[in-house]
């Protein structure tokens, strides 16, 4: 077992300029939260479950990209589209095959379809309830051969840990999404389409009952549908706050550019408190070594100034001093982190001010626990971020900082067992 | 090396690439005795061996994983990290070919035999890299009782007393090492006589590395692509050069601990002189040069092309293409974007997937 240090027994005054030029820009932690967080408990390491609790903050941010899409549209074109694709199911339904095209539809919406993306060579597993061509990532390869079924009340999950996270929001390396308006129109609101005739698909595919009743279920529910259709288009139109897709729309055109960038700040929620995403308390012991590094002694290692000077910096993940490392004036630094062994975990620490770009074009590492605040030194402002590396190497990290400023790191490997 | 024989005298006088094979292969005398020699028993001790982590001090290193087949027995770190953690000051180099070399390390500061060399990262302790100088012995007692070396040990040398000491560990984990050879690149169907062995961009490639304009095999000529020429003809088994990575004070010097044989003879000529590695696998074996500061290939080639490598940013700025040191060759040439996708094309075409994968050369111990 490697040395552990106090958090507690550094120098809280080293602290207070920085804490000074940090606070104010960022989201403050909420004390009240860290101080009844919860420790570290064997399945925070599974990566299955921390991308399944982010799916959910992602299902928001994805859906509202898409509803944003759809405002701009005219309530005409929603409801044509969407009234068309009703119809078809009534066809389908009394039609003289109609149960077995029923139980087709069925199949097919309950065999989703799995995305897989990548963003500046990060995968991110995209799962969306049926393919929406609409949705493409510019100049990012998709395969489509990679599909999965997802349970049917998720509209869509991703890897939010390689786009967003608590303390920044969207994560840089996604410059903008492409929506195409025809897409969004019958992708969004089509899907609300789905989820009310879903059951009365079910039912009929079910039920062995007569073509005329099949055809009176079907009408009841596309009046129902109609209505809820209306009651949307109606609250779409009400809607006149601004927002970054509206700002960048263009309705008519091959597709909608949306400056992902814009969207910063959203991450957090209105009131940017970030605290839900903690998962280690404040008696975590390697986020109190963590802390105590970030607070301790420090190598000062100078990153380079491109990717390509990476390899000439080199830090290795340590549990004796932490880093300041220097940037260029551009405010963006290269290092190389050296993960040590296969299957390990690190934790990399920094002030929140800073944001890390781990560069994985082989996709060896997965975020097991988001960028969240250190619990054990949150009133100081420390992030930290667990990634498990499925193979040693080295790692180009891309750091973002102050221009011309510094950097402050700590990494440490953490036992599996 | 036998097998560089038989590569070469399919070809004929076709290209300069062929003069310089057939001179390096008379060159390379004794290492086909050496193959020959080593028996197939042997070799499978030492491939046990080459995969024993319990040679290592903590347990998570080996020969094996540090010179690992897939990353052209390579490790993939920028400097190597040894098995308490600690930070190599040099790249990884490969083992491909490595018995027909007769130095083994960037700067020849090291055995150049393999016997003797592979004893350094075992017990040496600046850096540790397995660390097993303190615990050999019980290690050595290990192995004894172990069910495979138990058996193998003294099967395969029998005239000792006792086997298990580390010279004869040493010994068998080098005869493995000899027989880590490539020789079935497409680059070596290509030069045997299969012209369709290398697509259209690697043959263009093939032709910009031998080129008089790029002149990339006055250094990387030979089998192994790694041995010096002047006029077209091999003068040397290696090549120590200054390529002009580096000029951290405007005069020439190279970042502390990454100097060169001006380490070992402290003569300024020798500064940044490191050894030409070979470009067998190549694509397998980034990062590259002897700290590991280039990530690519296409990096590589830039390098080479601008005549060395301005640094701006990072610990060790300065511009390398003005460093005094630098190798006379290295003066930098014309190449379009397509001529350097081609060259890194022909460089791919050294990559021998036959061998990576080659199960002789693979982990015999079962893994989690």
């Amino acid at each position: 077992m490697k040395r552990l240090v106090d958090a507690s027994g550094g120098d809280a005054n080293v602290w207070s300029d920085r804490r000074q030029a940090i606070s104010g820009r960022l989201p403050q932690p909420a004390s009240h939260e860290l101080a009844r967080g919860r420790e570290r408990e064997d399945d925070d390491l599974d990566a299955s479950r921390v991308s399944s609790d982010g799916a959910g903050q992602f299902h928001g941010r994805l859906f509202g990209w898409h509803r944003s899409a759809v405002d701009a549209l005219t309530t005409r074109d929603q409801l044509g589209s969407d009234l068309r694709e009703v119809i078809l199911y009534v066809f389908v339904g009394v039609g003289p095959d109609g149960q077995t095209m029923i139980e087709e539809i069925v199949a097919r919406l309950e065999h989703a379809l799995f995305e897989v993306l990548e963003v500046d060579d990060k995968a991110i597993g995209v799962q969306l309830r049926r393919l929406q061509e609409h949705l493409e990532f510019p100049g990012m390869p998709v395969d489509v051969d990679a599909r999965t079924s997802v349970p049917a009340d998720m509209v869509c999950e991703i890897d939010v840990d390689a786009l967003t996270n608590a303390i920044h929001g969207p994560h840089p390396i996604v410059r903008e999404v492409r929506l195409s308006p025809d897409g969004a129109r019958s992708g969004v609101v089509g899907g609300r389409i789905i989820a009310l005739v879903r059951p009365l698909l079910y039912t009929l595919c079910l039920s062995q009952i007569g073509r005329s009743m099949r055809f009176l279920i079907l009408a009841v529910g596309v009046l129902v549908a109609s209505a809820v259709l209306i009651g949307c288009a109606e609250e779409g139109d009400a809607v006149s706050a601004p927002n970054p897709v509206e700002d960048t729309a263009q309705v008519g055109s091959d597709v909608t550019v949306v400056d992902v960038e814009q969207l910063q700040g959203d991450a957090t929620g209105p009131d940017g408190d970030a605290s839900e995403t903690l998962l280690s308390g404040p008696d975590d012991e390697f986020s109190q070594a963590g802390c105590a590094l970030m607070q301790g002694e420090k190598t000062a290692p100078i990153a380079g100034s491109t990717a390509r000077e990476a390899g000439q910096q080199v830090l290795l993940p340590n549990y004796d001093s932490g880093f300041v490392v220097a940037l260029p004036e551009s405010g963006i630094g290269f290092v190389t982190l050296e993960v040590p062994d296969w299957q390990v975990v690190l934790a990399v620490y920094t002030t929140a001010d800073v944001e890390l770009v781990l560069h994985d074009p082989e996709d060896k590492a997965e975020v097991v626990q988001p960028l969240s605040w250190a619990a054990p030194c949150a009133e100081q402002m420390i992030t930290e971020e667990r990634t498990k590396f499925h193979k040693w190497g080295g790692f180009t990290l891309e750091i973002r900082g102050e221009p011309g400023g510094e950097a402050w790191l700590a990494a440490i490997d953490l036992p599996l067992e | 090396m036998a097998r560089c024989y038989r590569s070469a005298l399919g070809v004929g006088a076709r290209l300069l690439a062929l003069g310089l094979l057939l001179g390096a292969c008379h060159g390379a005398s004794g290492t086909e005795e050496e193959v020959v020699s080593a028996s197939a028993l042997e070799v499978e001790l030492g491939r046990h061996l080459f995969y024993e982590r319990r040679l290592s001090v903590e347990g998570n290193r080996s020969c094996g994983i540090c010179h690992e087949p897939a990353l052209g027995f390579t490790d993939g770190f920028v400097r190597a990290v040894g098995s308490t953690g600690e930070l190599h000051p040099r790249n990884t180099l490969t083992l491909t070919n490595v018995g027909g070399r007769e130095s083994l390390t960037w700067t020849p500061d090291a055995p150049d035999s393999l016997e003797g060399q592979l004893l350094v990262p075992l017990l040496s302790e600046h850096p540790v890299e397995m660390g097993l100088l303190n615990t050999v012995d019980e290690v050595l007692e290990e192995l004894r009782v172990d069910e495979v070396y138990g058996e193998l040990f003294p099967r395969v040398f029998p005239e000792d007393a006792d086997p298990f000491t580390v010279e004869r560990l040493a010994d068998a984990i080098a005869a493995f090492e000899r027989t880590i050879v490539s020789e079935t690149a497409p680059f070596d169907r290509f030069i045997a006589g299969d012209t369709d062995s290398l697509d259209t961009e690697a043959r263009r490639g093939f032709d910009l590395f031998f080129s008089h304009r790029l002149r990339c095999a006055t250094c990387h000529a030979g089998p192994d692509l790694d041995q010096p020429t002047e006029d077209g003809e091999i003068v040397a088994r290696h090549g120590w050069f200054n390529i002009g990575l580096y000029d951290v004070d405007g005069q020439g010097a190279y970042p502390d601990r990454s100097r060169g044989r001006f380490e070992l003879t402290g003569l300024e000529e020798d500064m940044g002189r490191f050894r030409t590695p070979t470009l067998r696998n190549v694509e397998l074996t980034a990062p590259y040069y002897h700290d590991g500061s280039g990530a690519t290939l296409a990096d590589v080639i830039a390098n080479y092309a601008a005549g060395g490598r301005h640094v701006i940013g990072g610990p060790n700025p300065g511009d390398g293409r003005e460093n005094p040191h630098k190798s006379d060759l290295v003066r930098g040439f014309e190449i379009t974007a397509q001529e350097a996708l081609d060259l890194e094309a022909f460089l791919r075409a050294l990559t021998d997937w036959d061998m990576v994968e080659d199960p002789a050369f693979a982990d015999p111990w079962p893994r989690d």
